[in-house]
């Protein structure tokens, strides 16, 4: 079987989805990533990014697996309408960690309910599995371990890794520090990085605690924990591709293998 | 008109001024140094505004007790004020609207005065080997054991007044067999310097009052009792009243220097650029040019020196090189050498540019140097210099066209030839660092060529950091030359090798890299995208160059990078275990032999082979994914 992985970003805005001329380059989806490695679909995150047709395009599977890191609605949105769970012939095994006495599927519900949404869990017709998140697990061939992020009522980091490669998806991640030991160490080395890099420095004087993480922060600890390539993704809503272009430039010149991450760029490992 | 004919008179006080003969004991480059000798010199204090540059004019941040150097250059803003000592017994205090510079050479200390007040105090009288001058444009206060005020008045006057001891002021005096007169300005007296003629200055005594004692001095007084005894036992100044008044004159000097900037700003209230005038630069007064002026103590010896403190032409440098031994351009001064002018130092003697300090060779002069030139300060370059002598310091900085640049601070083993490239000697090895030095220290601005001459190799070393490589310069690795990258080198200009490159680091190519060479890459390549200013990674392998990829080789790292261009006329081999990925546009006219992977992404990659040939061996695989 063909050890590469291969990774595409459908959706690295963070917050809130955007739309119009200004936020073409790098999209307005919010978080998810497909990730297709070892013949196993998994999808990361089940943001406004999961929407249109762009899964499909990938690689359309029967049975995919969805790593989803928090049930904050910028990484759920994308669930409920989401096509192929209304196919019976698709199995999707969904992963949530169960937090504050919720379970993965409790947890969906209280958005997937009237008068929230007028669709439940038990009406979609694929054969929907929810997990809670082990520490470590695998899905196939695929090894995934997991890390608890700092994120305000919890997030989970995942590593994912097939054939000596590995992708890090660390989003809604406030880091404590520009080297944190734990996640440095998780995180060491590995082929791809995706980091969470809400905000400029500046706007972190203001946004301290909200669970997110800074651009130069992010850099810092990608090249620290020695990622070979890392796409900083849950770009601010109101960060424009000309803000982006800029910020990713004065990045660049400090550490060329940090980029921005953009709607539907591949990455193949 | 007004302005334009009060410079020309400065400029002509300054020409007649140079031909003086005028000593400078510490006039020599020995001010860009701060030696380790003698006691630290420390801003112990600032209050409001105070404005702090070194030498080459960058702007540093005020901390209390912070060490001053020389060529360091204090601002005073209005309402602002900042002490400066030696030690305990030697305190002076900038007033309100002041700017002073500070020059320090072992013992020896010079404050020079361009605008605004000084109140000093010294408690205990300076041992011989110390000296303390005030120096403003028009003359130089020698102080040993002393307490009063200098006063810059405008660029033509300046005034000393004694509280107690007495000072020797000198101002400069054609009249005078020796260039210069020595006036006594004893305690209770005020020596004003006023010009005679255009080429020298007279002072003139008068009584001192309590009128004539400013508001900043005056609060000082108020703090040291033994100072006010100092004062009343050497003058007839009504202490007592001076010190009861200190904190009301003080309030009168600042409400009233209010108002006169407020007058100012009214009256420049219909020019364009009035909110760009600094509040120290809006006094009326021009800007004093530094006229030279000897020290109190001239030395006996020979003249065999000359500083240069105000802005001259090279017609007058010229004239000054034929003259002395070694001329030194002091901070301030400046030197301009016109079109038409071709200045050159000749050979056994010295041209010192001091920090500070400014040469400037306009398109069409020259500067051409047959002894020793030393630059510590600025050469700007829009002509032509040439160097058959030595030079040491800062490189020009180059900004004409047909500039030749072939002055560079290169490191031991470099030189710059004909070509205008700065060459690595055969037989030289260059570390990373010194690489960076020269690209990051040289001019950048007009681009820079380097050729590693068969022989010579350079090695990046990962300790050394990031060589960057930008757009305006090139790097030419020439056939039996090599080029190592155990580190990381990031290619924005153009790499050209004809001879060796390893990498077992990383090398990103943002840039152009043309292989006629061996290329091998243990480490990481990546042809790459800068987005933001759309440089794109291209890499042509030419006929009879060879890339052998042991590592991991990138033609683009996502699929974002769909522009990035590989070119192979030559012959790639991709080793067993390792990858070659494929996000860009990839040309073979050639040969690549794959025992690994090339992966090719099918949403970006493109891969023609139409010319060429790929051959797969033994578990080579050519996969394209989607
Ligand atoms: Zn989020
Ligand atoms: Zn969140």
């Amino acid at each position: 079987m063909d050890p590469t992985i291969q990774i595409r970003l459908l959706g690295v805005r963070g917050t809130l989805p955007v739309h119009g001329g200004d936020f073409a380059s790098f999209g307005g989806g919010t978080s998810c990533v497909l990730v297709w490695a070892g013949g196993e679909t998994i999808i990361l995150d089940a943001g406004t990014g999961l929407s249109g047709r762009a899964w499909q395009a990938f690689h359309p599977q029967r049975h995919c697996s969805m790593l989803i890191t928090h049930a904050h609605v910028d990484h759920l949105m994308g669930f409920p309408p989401f096509g192929p769970l209304f196919d019976p012939t698709v199995r999707c095994d969904v992963y949530l960690k169960t937090r504050e006495g919720r379970s993965a599927r409790e947890q969906m519900e209280t958005l997937m309910a009237p008068p929230l949404w007028p669709v439940r869990t038990d009406s979609m017709k694929a054969d929907l599995r929810f997990h809670d998140v082990p520490g470590a697990f695998s899905i196939g061939p695929v090894e995934i371990k997991t890390m608890e992020s700092r994120h305000p009522g919890g997030s989970t980091i995942y590593k994912i890794t097939y054939g000596g490669r590995s992708v890090v998806y660390a989003t809604d991640y406030e880091p404590e520090s520009d080297a944190p030991d734990d996640f440095c160490a998780f995180a060491e080395g590995c082929s791809l990085l995706l980091l969470d890099a809400q905000y400029t420095s500046e706007e972190y004087t203001c946004t301290r605690g909200f669970g997110h993480s800074t651009i130069p922060r992010s850099a810092a600890i990608a090249h620290r924990c020695g990622a070979e390539q890392t796409l900083l993704i849950h770009h601010d809503p109101k960060r424009t591709d000309r803000h982006l272009l800029a910020l990713e430039e004065a990045v660049r010149t400090q550490h060329p293998n940090v980029r921005f991450g953009r709607q539907g760029e591949e990455v193949l490992l | 008109m007004k302005k334009s004919v009060s410079s020309i008179r400065l400029r002509r006080l300054a020409a007649l001024c140079l031909a003086l003969m005028l000593a400078l004991s510490l006039g020599t480059a020995a001010w860009a140094e701060d030696t380790a000798s003698g006691a630290d010199l420390r801003l112990t204090a600032a209050e409001g505004t105070v404005t702090l540059k070194n030498s080459s004019g960058k702007t540093l941040s005020v901390r209390d007790d912070m060490k001053l150097y020389s060529g360091y250059v204090l601002s005073t803003s209005a309402k602002s004020y900042a002490y400066v000592t030696l030690d305990s017994t030697k305190v002076v205090k900038l007033d309100a609207s002041t700017k002073v510079e500070v020059r320090k050479s072992g013992s020896k200390l010079e404050l020079l005065v361009s605008a605004g007040k000084l109140f000093f105090n010294v408690k205990a009288p300076l041992s011989p080997s110390e000296s303390l001058n005030i120096r403003t444009s028009t003359m130089v206060t020698g102080i040993r054991g002393t307490s009063g005020l200098v006063e810059v008045r405008d660029g033509l006057t300046s005034a000393v007044s004694i509280y107690d001891g007495q000072v020797e002021v000198t101002t400069a005096n054609a009249a005078t067999e020796s260039g210069f007169q020595t006036t006594t300005v004893a305690a209770g007296q005020t020596g004003m310097s006023l010009p005679v003629g255009s080429d020298s200055w007279r002072v003139i005594l008068e009584g001192l009052t309590a009128e004539d004692v400013p508001g900043f001095a005056a609060v000082e007084l108020a703090k040291d009792p033994e100072l006010q005894q100092r004062i009343a036992e050497a003058t007839d100044l009504p202490v007592a009243e001076i010190v009861a008044g200190a904190k009301g004159r003080l309030e009168r000097d600042e409400d009233e220097a209010q108002a006169e900037l407020d007058r100012i700003a009214d009256e420049a209230g219909g020019l364009p650029n009035r909110t760009s005038q600094a509040p120290e630069f809006a006094a009326p007064q021009p800007e004093p040019g530094w006229t030279p002026v000897p020290d109190p103590a001239p030395e006996p010896t020979p003249v065999v020196d000359y500083t240069v403190s105000t802005p001259i032409t090279g017609a007058e440098l010229q004239s000054l090189l034929n003259t002395y031994q070694t001329v030194t351009i002091a901070s301030g001064g400046s030197v301009t050498i016109a079109a038409s002018e071709s200045v050159s130092v000749p050979a056994g003697k010295s041209l010192t540019v001091a920090a500070g300090a400014t040469v400037t060779v306009a398109a069409g002069g020259t500067l051409t140097n047959e002894g020793t030139l030393t630059n510590n300060g600025s050469i700007s370059n829009e002509g032509y210099i040439g160097n058959n002598g030595t030079y040491i310091g800062k490189s020009p900085s180059n900004s004409g066209a047909g500039s030749t640049y072939n002055i560079l601070i290169l490191p031991e083993g470099m030189v710059t030839s004909a070509d205008g490239k700065c060459h690595i000697n055969s037989g030289t090895s260059i570390s990373g660092s010194d690489l960076k030095e020269i690209l990051e220290n040289n001019n950048t601005s007009f681009g820079i060529g380097i050729v590693v001459d068969s022989g010579a190799s350079v090695t990046i070393d990962a300790g050394d950091g990031a060589v960057n490589l930008l757009s305006s310069q090139t790097l030419t690795i020439s056939s039996g030359a090599s080029l190592t990258i155990a580190g990381m080198l990031n290619n924005s200009g153009v790499i050209v090798n004809q001879g060796t490159i390893s990498v077992t680091g990383t090398m990103n190519n943002y840039g152009s890299f043309t292989n006629s060479g061996n290329f091998t890459n243990g480490g990481t390549y990546a042809n790459g995208i800068y987005s933001a200013t759309g440089a794109v990674g291209t890499l042509t392998n030419e006929a009879g160059g060879q890339i052998t990829n042991d590592g991991k080789f990138y033609n683009g790292q996502t699929t974002s990078d769909s522009s990035v261009t590989l070119t192979n006329d030559g012959t790639i081999v991709n080793n067993s275990g390792k990858r070659i990925y494929i996000y860009g546009i990839t040309i073979n006219n050639g040969t690549i032999t794959n025992f690994g992977l090339l992966l090719i992404s099918q949403s970006s990659g493109y891969l023609d082979t139409t010319y060429g040939q790929i051959a797969n061996v033994d578990d080579g695989e050519m996969s394209q994914l989607p």
